[in-house]
């Protein structure tokens, strides 16, 4: 049986985790990745490593991934459908593991019309939910899409992605429900301003029974400026309160308002039942994880060390 | 004649009683609830009264529209202006929005020629003066040479106070002010029963002459053929008797110019039906082809603009030309209104100016093949199509605007020079005609073919 | 219906080079009803082209001929000896009347004339929208008739993504979000429990992706003349 990831462990062992983001450089820059790292050692459970996210052409995720985990934060490979086919993905995969990847996160991916390559073709030859059963199969299983053996599988702990603001909200729960079932075992949420209506959505996955399926970790965005929330507003499935948006710009200390704001939300969140973890998305902003983590009395993290498996 | 007459309550008693006296047989109907499913064309409608099924040639809205009564009453009009003062003048004021309908303005037109005829000083205040036909285009250059003060404003305000009137208009740039003793509103507001009547016969509506009602039909004419609209307020004493009369006759044999559908090439795509307003095209599936109710096609000549398959002509059109056959302009305007407007601009005389103006039944009507064609013949080719809102075909006009503008675009990114143009036109907005009419007759002739 | 778009007249005129007699060939099926490249347009195009080369001075000989379906061979009869004797023919049609004509008429350049764009239905007058991808393996009764490769930007067969918001796409506020589409109409007509399992991955053999298609029907192509093929 081959190690568990340090995040798989904090969750498995009880604790409630907290993981963060880091967004690779627009370029082959692997000093600016080892830097963010730097950063964030010791200061969350294990670091996001997005992938070409908002369809721009960044660092690959598993190489950033890897970069960052030899300066010591372990990171969770993002996969998207997007741009890849079934070869690629299952290629891909199997090359993060060898290179000690142990994280891995399934989403669709954004559209590239929104991004900065519009004229790319999609790929989307399968979407999240079918890639989430492929990768179960592969480690449960050891067989491929095509049905052929694979000697040594990966065997990666496997999350995806929640929207608990995206509509119709009864196919987003449903959504949730297959994913989980397809293999999800942890589930990280689209960023939280409105608690109240994050309360009532949590309400009804609790009545469905998935906080104990899976672990959800609530995601917070931090913002350093007005422009920055202003920006986060206009994401899709983005809803913000309106009072957040009027502090940040009656502040005289954006980035210090904006902290502020995060650590209130963390510590709501943190009260929500069936809430395991926080998952921090500073937007290009590392320094202030450690801060947010040690003000918000979640350091120091926990060892969580791997458990002796042989008898 | 078999009649089917929805009108206002209160008419309906007189006015079924004069159309029967001049011979029809009439159904008369004054609640709109009860009439449903009507089909069919002039001369074969169908339609069902309260469940029954029944048939009629002709249907006639009759109602009245709300407007001050000395506008229509021609003994009170005259009376009251035989009491008024040489120097206080009698204004007109196109409603309370400072636009009348067509209709009205024409009625407008004529008393403040009657007063200035008789010495009175007539204004007129107006957003614009809706002029849609030929005879209205006449009435308002005769009013404006006799020397109606038409003025031309955005907002109008209205004081009185001890029988005096205070009228205010601005334009945006210049304000008015007129006091006076006598004021007439030429406003209008249509009976809520017609225009629910309006809205079962599926007539089309005009967006720009709203007041009360959201349908505004023009007198004498609707969107279909064989539903005819009498304004009974604007009708003297006795001319209810013999509007009837008229209305019992034989309804209209088929135009001499109507549309034909080629079955071969008909694509059967409903594009000619989605298109156009009036109800004059049906589809026969046996065919399958689009057939065209003669009685029923008003001959604008849309539908065979926008064929995509080339297969519609119109039959025996008779366009009226005048002008020379090559030449420095050619006009191609609308026979209702555009067409002259053009002609007063030259006076009658466009030969003269080497230039011809064609007219054809709606702009709607007019194919980029057409005005590639005619710039073949001659130096520059000016589009003018009726004022917005006083289209017959409704928005025959805005058609035949957006074919020229794209054309007129296409030749613009071909690097052609800009000898196409496109105008709205009418006698009472002159102004944008004869701008476009300078700058094309100022052509030089290096362009020339 | 296959809904095509006529290329910017500009883009046009650039592609008639140096040829002198141009045979303008409308398609009087689709492209006719899409109001693209029936007869009409031929005409149009005629002129417009006629009257610009009379100012730049270029001498070009046009010629519209009206092809009920550039698609089949027996619909050229009566306009191959006009073709013949033309340098280059300007074709309305949509891309396969265009290579069509081209297979048919060996020596001659055919210009396309349209964008073709998707198999689309009409939503009113002069307004069409995607419907179909010719995936070549139709589920539609799983998901109500409406096509998740084709009214998803993503192509999703489990959806909605995190994108959907307000029943649009993130692509943009015109588009549908087709799972959105898809749940309200499921919904309506009682198959909501058609979304409880997983849509499995996609077979994409069966679509472009496998390759050009072909079809040939064994119960038509029976005698010898049938087999062949032109």
């Amino acid at each position: 049986m081959s190690d568990k990831s340090r995040l798989q462990r904090v969750l498995e062992q009880g604790n409630f985790s907290l993981t963060t983001e880091i967004g690779p450089p627009m370029s082959a820059d692997a000093q600016l990745v080892r830097k963010k790292a730097r950063m964030l050692v010791g200061a969350a459970d294990a670091a996001n490593i997005t992938d070409n996210q908002a369809a721009v052409v960044r660092m690959s995720s598993i190489a950033a991934g890897i970069l960052a985990s030899q300066e010591g934060i372990e990171p969770v490979i993002q996969m998207t459908c997007r741009d890849r086919n079934r070869i690629a993905l299952q290629s891909d995969l199997l090359g993060a593991w060898a290179l000690g990847a142990r994280n891995l996160l399934c989403l669709s991916g954004d559209h590239p019309s929104l991004g900065n390559h519009k004229q790319a073709k999609n790929v989307y030859d399968i979407d999240s939910i079918q890639l989430l059963q492929a990768v179960a199969r592969l480690q449960n299983e050891g067989v491929f899409l095509s049905g052929g053996k694979c000697r040594h599988p990966p065997h990666f702990f496997l999350g995806a992605t929640a929207n608990p603001f995206a509509d119709p909200s009864e196919l987003q729960l449903m959504r949730l429900q297959k994913k989980i079932a397809a293999g999800a075992q942890f589930i990280q949420t689209q960023a939280v301003y409105d608690v109240e209506a994050f309360e009532q959505w949590m309400a009804r996955v609790r009545a469905l029974g998935l906080h104990e399926k899976a672990y959800i970790q609530a995601g917070i965005v931090v913002n350093k400026s007005v422009k920055s929330i202003e920006m986060t507003r206009l994401v899709a499935g983005m809803r913000i309160p309106e009072s957040y948006i009027d502090r940040m710009r009656a502040a005289g200390d954006a980035a210090a308002e904006g902290k502020a704001i995060a650590l209130e939300l963390i510590c709501r969140l943190r009260q929500v039942e069936g809430i395991r973890g926080i998952h921090i998305m500073s937007v290009g902003w590392e320094e202030v994880v450690p801060e947010l983590a040690g003000e918000s009395g979640l350091l120091p993290r926990p060892a969580a060390e791997q458990e002796d498996e042989t008898v | 004649m078999k009649i089917l007459l929805a009108a206002q309550k209160d008419l309906k008693a007189r006015f079924s009683a004069a159309l029967i006296a001049a011979g029809a047989d009439v159904t008369a109907v004054d609640d709109p609830e009860i009439l449903s499913a009507v089909d069919g064309e002039c001369g074969a409608f169908t339609y069902r009264l309260g469940g029954q099924p029944r048939s009629a040639e002709r249907i006639v809205l009759a109602g009245g529209v709300n407007t001050d009564p000395l506008l229509s009453d021609d003994e009170k009009f005259s009376a009251r202006l035989d009491r008024q003062h040489f120097d206080r003048p009698l204004v007109i004021v196109a409603g309370a929005s400072g636009q009348a309908p067509a209709c009205l303005t024409g009625i407008a037109l004529r008393r403040a020629l009657e007063a200035v005829r008789r010495r009175r000083p007539a204004v007129l205040f107006a957003k614009d003066v809706r002029t849609s036909d030929a005879d209205a285009e006449r009435l308002y250059r005769e009013a404006r040479q006799a020397g109606v003060a038409v003025i031309r404003c955005r907002t109008i305000e209205i004081s009185r106070e001890d029988g005096r009137y205070s009228v205010r208009s601005s334009d945006g740039v210049t304000d008015t002010r007129v006091d006076t003793d006598w004021v007439i509103d030429a406003g209008a507001g249509i009976a809520p029963e017609l225009a629910a009547f309006a809205q079962k016969l599926r007539l089309r509506p005009s967006a720009g002459c709203d007041t009360a009602g959201r349908y505004w039909l023009y007198p004498a004419f609707t969107s279909r053929r064989g539903v005819s609209f009498i304004d009974t307020s604007l009708l003297p004493m006795g001319a209810i008797e013999d509007a009837a009369r008229a209305l019992a006759r034989p309804a209209a044999q088929v135009k001499a110019a109507h549309a034909h559908v080629d079955p071969v090439k008909c694509a059967f795509c409903y594009t000619c039906y989605r298109a156009f307003p009036h109800a004059a095209l049906a589809p026969d599936t046996a065919a399958p082809a689009m057939l065209v109710r003669e009685t029923a096609c008003d001959a604008c000549g849309i539908c065979a603009a926008i064929c995509p398959a080339n297969a519609i002509e119109l039959l025996e059109s008779p366009a009226a030309k005048s002008g020379v056959g090559r030449g420095a302009l050619k006009i191609i305007a609308c026979e209702h209104s555009a067409y002259h407007a053009a002609m007063a601009v030259f006076d009658g005389r466009p030969q003269d100016y080497d230039v011809c103006i064609e007219s054809v039944p709606c702009c709607g009507s007019v194919t980029g093949r057409q005005i590639t064609s005619s710039r073949g013949d001659f130096d520059a080719v000016l589009v003018a199509a009726c004022m917005e809102d006083a289209c017959h075909h409704f928005d025959g006009n805005i058609r035949g605007c957006v074919h020229a503008k794209r054309l007129i675009q296409d030749m613009a990114r071909m690097g052609l020079a800009q000898t196409v143009a496109f105008c709205n036109a009418s006698a009472s907005m002159a102004g944008p005609l004869r701008r476009e009419i300078d700058r094309l007759l100022d052509v030089p002739a290096a362009s020339a073919l | 219906m296959i809904v095509a778009e006529q290329k910017p007249i500009g883009d046009i005129a650039a592609s008639l080079g140096s040829f002198k007699n141009i045979v303008i060939a409308s398609c009087d099926t689709c492209v006719t009803v899409c109001l693209a490249g029936g007869e009409k347009e031929a005409l149009e195009i005629q002129g417009l082209l006629t009257l610009c080369d009379r100012e730049s001075g270029a001498e070009r000989a046009y010629t519209v001929v009206n092809i009920k379906r550039q698609c089949d061979d027996e619909f050229f009869e009566g306009e191959n000896d006009v073709i013949a004797r033309a340098d280059a023919v300007l074709s309305l049609a949509c891309g396969a009347g265009v290579q069509f004509m081209a297979e048919k008429y060996r020596s001659l350049p055919i210009l396309p004339a349209l964008n073709t764009k998707f198999m689309g239905a009409s939503r009113g007058l002069g307004y069409w929208t995607e419907m179909c991808q010719g995936c070549g393996n139709c589920i539609l009764e799983r998901t109500g008739g409406i096509c998740p490769v084709s009214r998803c930007s993503k192509s999703i067969f489990n959806g909605p993504c995190g994108g959907s918001q307000n029943g649009k796409c993130e692509v943009s506020p015109d588009i549908d979000c087709g799972w959105q589409l898809i749940y309200d109409r499921l919904r309506a007509i009682g198959q909501l429990d058609r979304l409880s399992g997983i849509i499995e991955t996609r077979d994409w053999s069966t679509s472009r992706d496998g390759g050009p298609r072909s079809l040939a029907l064994p119960d038509a192509r029976v005698g010898k003349e049938d087999e062949r093929v032109v």
